[in-house]
């Protein structure tokens, strides 16, 4: 047993932490909400630059083969400064599937370009009445004689406006067996079909309804195996989830920095309000849950790393962390008072995003029930 | 990092495992059984497996602690957190860290076979969270100590041999400059020993002492230094006693789904009940993360970290996991949940009802969880004292 982070570790999270200080402030963030591709172009070239892009690839594309705990770190210091890009959606969601399921080809087109800062990729895979259940995903994909023929509508897909390659989970067969028939295809944007519709969210992030009227893709565009797409997608998911883990456990602590802050500054009744016990308590609470989602979220990314059985650990992880950043934001809020009520205020950022983050790859009550399936069915 | 146990870890977990199973297994479970089970794992070495091998121990670091408590209580051997852990992690410990060269040869191999054990004698009626309240004196003179006061809630003061006991030999400085701990033998005059009985069955009695002759050589380490070393100790002592507590959780929880897998109520199996399912999902979670919390601490005492933090966290998470875990636990067994052992009916044998009772102590003992709770604010997050 080892607990530690190494020295690798320990500098990258330092570097992290400062570059993001520098590069991320919050005034960043609120720009960012309210402009069109939602993310700075010129700080994406930078973390091409800092190696954070291939942090995860292997060195043949032009990677630099680090661990997926790496990179939990340096998603926990992206989600402390709230960094808004499509970096968990590049890397995490598009960029380790296609390592892992792609074939040599793909893996040349697509893996240097994401390292080199020039392609973004995301994942289109939930629609209007699908969460995360393989078996409900109606988009399909039709064979026909130049390739497949792509219809149907996929919603809260993350930049896909400004995303080179989506990779669009369709219906391609019966689904006989739980999560058969699914097939997986690298989405050209400029295909033609493709229309795409901005949401407007709480967290004022980039999702998008994205619709597919008879677009065409060749069928060397498919990811992974035909029809027996969705034990891929399944992996994608668990390594996105822990990834969300480690945003939402980096938001909740600079959330109980911010307020120990705050409590150690605002007077009232003649003393610091952190000096009364009902806020300490408060404060001590939100301590405790982030100690042990993060305990969760690292052992979840430890095991992923090493190819272990996961599953279990991954639900935990979200479980653990969906309630701790939302319960640590709402704390954080009743502290403050009206003042972190108010728009030009850091904390209202945090507050949308953790109940954005909440949600999304399934809150608590659907992992409790997916560790639930993994003890008793 | 490493979340598994590497190859020697495990294979001392699988021999403590495969001991365990042989035996206890059923039908052993005979009154004698507590002495000659201990008489073995003393053989074993295990009792004394964080003693250095100079005094008779094993020399094993905390994780390898944390795995035989852990364990341990898995397979509910009739030793665990009271006798074992109390005796180590308390006179052990602070033999180890502070005692004098004699008393470590005097007390730490007899630790290291099972033969003694010790209790706490820290509280006093006016003296609960805050132990800088107490009263209890000892008075040098010559080469002894007299002392004089009264403790509550004695571990087995009836029955062991030993209470570790804290008195202020200073009055005249601030009491946490003038506090001292006694090995104190249970059997010297002047002692007199009052049971009271706990909700749990167990005995927590008061201890008065009435010119108790103390020699000096019984001092732990130096005069006025107690304080300091209770301290230190504290995660010491919670850490020995959550490896136990994750243990019993553990087991108790696969027992749960058992009973869920094979009992219908109101014609539905309580494991296909969705109120259910989340619910022992929500326990398996809590386990997992204390787990990961406990042997997080141990790990960082082989390090040489310092352990105050990381102890308030982890017991703050330890009482408040507890006290959910036997709630879902008693809601999921229904009306069938408050029988005790030995009423035939009873799921799992009637140990909940047992254990429920048990919970409420940690709500209280080692430090609540809402002074815990305020020492997090002050000293882990750095907010103003309340006090």
């Amino acid at each position: 047993m080892d607990y530690g982070f190494s020295e690798e570790q320990k500098i990258l999270r330092k570097t992290a932490r400062d570059f993001l200080s520098k590069e991320c402030p919050k005034a960043m963030v609120r720009q960012m909400a309210e402009d069109e591709k939602g993310y700075s172009p010129s700080l994406w070239k930078k973390m091409a630059e800092m190696g954070w892009l291939g942090l995860v690839l292997p060195s043949e594309y032009g990677g630099s083969g680090g661990s997926f705990l790496d990179l939990v770190m340096l998603l926990e210091e992206m989600g402390r400064v709230l960094l808004p890009s499509p970096f968990s959606t590049t890397i995490v969601m598009c960029g380790l599937y296609i390592l892992e399921a792609g074939n040599e080809q793909q893996k040349k087109d697509i893996l240097h370009k994401i390292v080199k800062g020039e392609a973004i990729l995301t994942l289109a895979l939930s629609e209007p009445d699908v969460e995360y259940d393989p078996d409900s995903i109606t988009v399909k994909a039709v064979a026909n004689s130049d390739g497949y023929l792509i219809n149907g509508n996929k919603l809260f897909v993350p930049y896909a406006h400004i995303a080179n390659y989506l990779l669009c989970v369709t219906r391609t067969g019966e689904n006989i067996d739980k999560g058969k028939g699914l097939t997986t295809f690298i989405v050209d944007n400029s295909s033609s079909g493709l229309n795409y519709t901005p949401l407007k969210t709480l967290a004022r992030d980039k999702q998008y309804e994205v619709t597919f009227k008879d677009v065409l893709i060749p069928e060397h565009n498919i990811l992974g195996d035909f029809d027996n797409g969705w034990r891929d997608v399944e992996r994608t998911l668990q390594r996105a989830t822990v990834a969300l883990c480690a945003e939402m456990n980096g938001g909740a602590q600079n959330v109980l920095d911010m307020t120990v802050e705050y409590a150690k500054q605002r007077v009232q009744f003649d003393r610091p309000i952190g000096s009364m016990q009902a806020l300490q308590h408060h404060c001590a609470n939100i301590a405790v849950s982030i100690e042990a989602s993060r305990s969760a979220t690292y052992e979840a990314a430890w095991r992923i790393g090493e190819g272990l059985p996961c599953s279990i650990e991954v639900s935990m992880a979200k479980s653990l962390a969906s309630e701790c950043y939302t319960q640590t934001t709402q704390l954080s809020m009743l502290i403050h008072g009206g003042v972190g009520y108010m728009e030009d205020h850091d904390l209202p950022l945090y507050y949308r995003q953790a109940k954005t983050a909440e949600v999304t790859l399934g809150d608590a009550d659907y992992h409790r029930e997916k560790i639930a399936q993994e003890l008793l069915d | 990092m490493h979340f598994c146990f590497t190859e020697e870890q495990e294979k001392f977990r699988q021999e403590i495992v495969d001991f365990c199973k042989a035996e206890l297994q059923e039908g052993s479970r005979t009154p004698d059984l507590p002495v000659s089970f201990r008489r073995k794992i003393a053989e074993k070495g295990w009792i004394g497996l964080s003693i250095p091998k100079e005094y008779g121990g094993q020399g094993l670091g905390a994780i390898y602690r944390v795995i035989f408590m852990e364990e341990m209580a898995y397979w509910r051997a009739p030793i665990v957190a009271y006798d074992y852990g109390v005796t180590m992690s308390l006179l052990g410990n602070m033999c180890l860290r502070h005692g004098s060269e004699a008393q470590k040869s005097e007390y730490l191999p007899k630790i290291a076979k099972g033969e003694i054990f010790c209790g706490q004698g820290y509280s006093e009626p006016q003296a609960g969270n805050d132990l800088s309240l107490i009263q209890t004196t000892a008075i040098r003179q010559d080469d002894h100590y007299i002392i004089n006061g009264q403790k509550m809630w004695v571990h087995d003061a009836q029955t062991y041999r030993y209470t570790l006991l804290m008195a202020k030999t200073d009055i005249t400085v601030p009491p946490e400059r003038g506090i001292s701990l006694f090995i104190i033998d249970n059997s010297s005059p002047g002692i007199t020993v009052i049971p009271q009985i706990a909700m749990s069955g167990q005995t927590t009695p008061q201890v008065f002492l009435d010119n108790v002759l103390v020699p000096a050589r019984n001092l732990l380490g130096e005069e006025n230094m107690g304080w300091e070393y209770y301290l230190e100790n504290k995660p010491f002592y919670w850490n020995k006693e959550q490896g136990a507590e994750t243990g019993m959780m553990r087991r108790i929880f696969d027992d749960i789904v058992r009973y869920s897998k094979e009992t219908k109520r109101n014609g539905v199996l309580l494991s296909q009940s969705a109120v259910i399912r989340q619910r022992l999902a929500s326990m398996a979670t809590d386990i997992r993360a204390l787990r990961l919390l406990i042997y997080r601490m141990a790990w960082m005492e082989t390090k040489g970290f310092d352990l105050s933090d990381i102890a308030s966290l982890t017991r703050v998470f330890h009482v408040e996991a507890w006290i959910r875990f036997v709630n879902k636990t008693m809601q999921l067994m229904g009306l069938g949940g408050q029988l005790s052992r030995r009423q035939v009916p009873a799921p799992l044998g009637g140990t909940m009802e047992a254990l429920y009772r048990q919970a409420a102590l940690q709500l209280m003992q080692r430090a609540g969880p809402s002074y815990i709770k305020s020492t997090i604010a002050t000293h882990h997050l750095g907010l103003p004292p309340a006090w």
